[in-house]
């Protein structure tokens, strides 16, 4: 084997390392002589247990400027999407049975509507402009006396493109329509004010936020209207709403995330949207290429470019040892196109070059360099071994 | 599909293609089909080909493939090559079952090269 | 049937609907080696959405059933052997039939080809149809679900193909297929199925038609020469038609519904009658291209009796076919048929045996109570 260097991570947009210090405070909680007691048995051990829950749900909720009885712990942002989603549209469906997204959605969204779709729910798919952009327009338009939730997400998981929440938000508040957020991508990245924009329901994750896997939040406004049934049955935790023992050390887990975010999030955003800026400066004269999203409109974080004529699965083997994404990484496996960037109008080929670059906080200057370097050998090899077309 | 989607000796083929490029003076063969592109560039000497070049366009067990398809054939008579299948490279590299297809499209290219040095005086496609 | 086919490699045609899914698991169940193979066709933007649904409801099917997916593009071999020829009989004044083609040319033709090269000793499709080798002579029948039945549309496909092709669902009925899919857990159990031609899908087929043909509107005519309205072009109307001719409220006609009865090529007039006219009606065609499974029926030149259909999902007419001097076939049923139109197919049977079939080119004789004062266009 040649030694390859070493490995340059930059696909935080599918995941990140968890902070040392959320380690820390996880493995506090897992032991015999840590809080590792049932948060809901009436005992000693179990009440020192729930004081984590607590305080987890505070930093959360301090992070988004909510109550933290407005939040409600889940698996992650997929479990949560269903949850509001599903749990929204069966709470209204006496009202009415029209649901709007969008197909840019991530698939924890579309396929949910999908699903509901079959069971008999009727769904309008509004199409995004060339970015990816929602035109608040088709929105009003697409509005019915029936309508009674609205889904899109806050950050694109592919182009990082950012959608107008607030507009969206008011739009859905005049028509009486609760709006739901897929914010996976943006909660702990970017500032997310739920005290202040007008979202019923918003979905997130720990564990694209430097905090563990398998643990997510959903925010449900304390709103009249605003409620949703269960998709889940088995005990009285939480409200019923999500029952099943909660995950202490998983929960402080995610408060701790979401506490260091809070603190760190404008030098995040910072050391962001300088590392993209000089990725973007570095390949954007590579002759072909072009940005999917919106680079003026979006989350510094996430970087995503076509490249006429070259063939993604060659290139992303080419680009090693970057980790870079194809696609979104749930259909990373197989080799459809993206259908997210197919929505905004590219053709197959071009979806299928596609790279996305997705930075974090643990991304150097250096690793950008190499990156810089990595992208360009890669396609002018790929290019120098294609046929040359046939006048 | 496995962990490792590509095999020691397909990153090897693929991260260097000492067959990768074009030949002067050549027989060529030329196919663009099921999402795959390829060139086959040969020099044959009294029956025997001295040089065998390749270019493609397509996926990295296709890459792999068609340099694997140069090293094993170059130096071999030209008669060799209507003797050539795709399952040798199928099975060598290996490619996966899905794939096939990519492979098979090598494997034309590689009979209409046969063709253009065996069954004609012109050398040139 | 299926028993035979342990430890075999089977190629299997898989669209990503339920029947061919269905098919995939019987093949399994056999013991079969099976591989699927996917095809696209039929390449444009309009159509793109179901275009890649079904690839990807392809991809589910074989995951959950863990059987390799292949996938191949014959775009180009369809154009050049299935949609010029389409777009050559509309031209014409006709109304062909794409998917006799599709299956003779490509299903069967370059499909099969390929998976021959894939390794597959048998060929395999979702069609509802029976085929089996007795006594070395290969049989086409009639799928036990009648309904279903789709031998109308395989009638073209040769009998060497046909010899080394299964057809998993021949025995089953729709529902019982649905069933499977169901207790199986297929995700796309209920998937609804595909409806009309493959490459115009959902899409209004005079929107479809008019972006590849010129479109020539003329007037529309009774049999008198009386105009009675305009047409958009003779290539959107089929014979028999009513629906869809804009005539109506006129003070000298009756409020019953007006029939397409004839096109006239050369003055670009559509021929309409109003009511359910004997012009209509037509005893006897003329079958050209003739293709048979297996060889032609011996007495042909005699007069054969057998069966046959002008339409897919007709009941059988009992009819005699007799092959004239040209080598073509007369057809000449014992009831007066409905609608006879040049460019699509009549098909043989005897009883469940499908035996092979012809173009019809044009109608040869009406009934003899009908004044004979137009001839049906070529």
């Amino acid at each position: 084997m040649t030694d390859k260097p070493d490995l340059i991570y930059l696909d935080y947009a599918a995941t990140t390392p968890v902070d040392p210090r959320v380690v820390a405070a996880m493995s506090r909680l897992l032991e015999m002589d840590g809080d590792f007691a049932n948060p809901s048995a009436d005992h000693l051990a179990g009440r020192r247990s729930s004081v984590h829950v607590a305080n987890a749900a505070e930093q959360l909720a301090a992070l988004l400027h909510v109550h933290p009885d407005r939040l409600i712990w889940t698996s992650g942002a997929t479990e949560s999407n269903n949850l509001a989603i599903i749990g929204a549209a069966r709470a209204r469906q006496h009202r009415g049975q029209h649901l709007i997204t969008m197909p840019t959605e991530h698939k924890a969204v579309t396929d949910v509507f999908r699903a509901l779709e079959r069971q008999g729910f009727d769904v309008t798919w509004l199409l995004p402009d060339e970015c990816g952009a929602l035109d608040i327009d088709a929105l009003e338009a697409a509005f019915r006396d029936d309508t009674q939730l609205v889904s899109i997400m806050h950050v694109n998981n592919e182009t990082g493109l950012l959608q107008d929440i607030a507009r969206i938000g008011e739009s859905c508040r005049r028509r009486d329509v609760l709006l739901h957020v897929d914010a996976a991508q943006s909660v702990g990245k970017l500032p997310v004010d739920l005290g202040q924009l007008p979202v019923d329901l918003a979905s997130m994750t720990a564990h694209k936020m430097y905090g563990p896997k398998g643990i997510g939040g959903l925010y449900i406004a304390d709103r009249p209207g605003c409620h949703i049934e269960p998709l889940m049955f088995g005990g009285g935790q939480q409200r019923r709403l999500r029952p099943g023992t909660l995950a202490v050390h998983l929960i402080a887990g995610f408060g701790c995330a979401a506490e260091i975010a809070a603190t760190s999030l404008a030098e995040d955003l910072e050391h962001l949207t300088t590392l993209r800026d000089q990725l973007w400066a570095g390949i954007r004269d590579v002759p072909g290429i072009r940005l999917n999203g919106d680079i003026d409109n979006s989350f510094p974080g996430i970087l995503n470019a076509s490249i006429a004529d070259i063939e993604g699965e060659s290139l992303l083997l080419a680009l090693e040892p970057l980790c870079v994404a194809t696609g979104s990484a749930c259909n990373s496996q197989s080799q459809e196109p993206s259908y997210v960037l197919r929505a905004l109008g590219r053709s197959d080929a071009e979806a299928q070059s596609a790279i996305r670059f997705s930075l974090g906080r643990q991304t150097r200057s250096e690793d950008i360099v190499v990156a810089v370097r990595r992208y360009r050998s890669a396609v002018s090899k790929l290019r120098d071994l294609a046929p040359v077309l046939a006048a | 599909m496995s962990i490792e989607p590509y095999s020691t000796r397909v990153r090897a083929l693929f991260d260097t293609p000492a067959h990768a490029g074009g030949l002067d003076d050549a027989a060529s063969s030329s196919i663009d089909d099921q999402g795959v592109r390829i060139q086959l560039f040969a020099q044959v000497e009294a029956g025997s080909i001295r040089g065998l070049r390749f270019r493609a366009w397509g996926c990295p067990h296709v890459i792999a493939a068609a340099e694997a398809f140069c090293e094993c054939y170059e130096g071999r008579q030209a008669s060799d090559l209507s003797d050539f299948t795709a399952s040798e490279l199928m099975q060598s590299l290996p490619v996966p079952i899905e794939k096939s297809g990519r492979i098979l499209v090598i494997e034309d290219a590689v009979r209409s090269l046969g063709k253009v040095l065996c069954g004609t005086s012109e050398p040139h496609d | 049937m299926l028993g035979n086919l342990k430890n075999t490699r089977v190629i299997l045609g898989l669209s990503g609907g339920v029947d061919s899914a269905v098919a995939a698991i019987l093949l399994k169940d056999a013991g079969a080696d099976v591989q699927a193979l996917h095809m696209t066709n039929w390449e444009d933007d309009d159509g793109y959405c179901t275009a890649a649904e079904d690839l990807q409801d392809a991809r589910r099917v074989c995951e959950q059933l863990d059987i390799p997916l292949h996938q191949a593009n014959f775009t180009r071999q369809y154009r050049d052997r299935v949609f010029d020829h389409f777009l050559d009989e509309y031209r014409a004044g006709r109304t062909p039939n794409p998917d006799v083609l599709c299956n003779r040319e490509i299903k069967f033709g370059v499909f099969r080809d390929y998976a021959k090269r894939l390794g597959g000793t048998w060929l395999a499709t979702g069609h509802y149809a029976r085929s089996a080798v007795v006594d070395g002579v290969t049989v086409l029948s009639k799928a036990a679900d009648a309904d279903k039945d789709q031998s109308y549309f395989l009638h073209a496909v040769s009998a060497e193909a046909l010899a080394e092709t299964v057809f998993p669902l021949g025995e089953l009925q729709k529902s019982e297929v649905r069933q499977i899919a169901r207790d199986r857990g297929l995700t796309i159990h209920d998937k609804k199925d595909s409806t009309g031609i493959c490459f115009i899908g959902e899409r209004p087929f005079r929107e479809f038609l008019s972006t590849y043909l010129p479109a020539n509107p003329g007037s529309i005519r009774t049999p008198d020469g009386i105009e009675v309205g305009q047409h958009h072009g003779l290539m959107y109307y089929t014979l028999g038609q009513r629906q869809g001719l804009g005539i109506g409220g006129r003070k000298d006609a009756a409020d019953e519904p007006w029939y397409v009865v004839d096109k006239e090529l050369v003055s670009n007039t559509l021929i309409v009658v109003q009511g359910d006219s004997d012009l209509l009606l037509s005893n006897s065609l003329l079958g050209i291209d003739a293709s048979w499974i297996g060889p032609a029926p011996p007495d042909l030149d005699m007069g054969y009796r057998c069966n046959a259909k002008i339409r897919y999902r007709q009941a059988d007419q009992d009819c005699t076919v007799t092959r004239n001097d040209a080598g073509d076939l007369v057809v000449d049923f014992d009831a007066p048929q409905r609608a006879v139109a040049p460019g699509q197919f009549v098909v043989f049977y005897d009883g469940d045996r499908c035996l092979g079939g012809a173009v019809i080119d044009r109608i040869l004789e009406r009934p003899a109570r009908v004044t004979p004062a137009k001839v049906a266009a070529i």
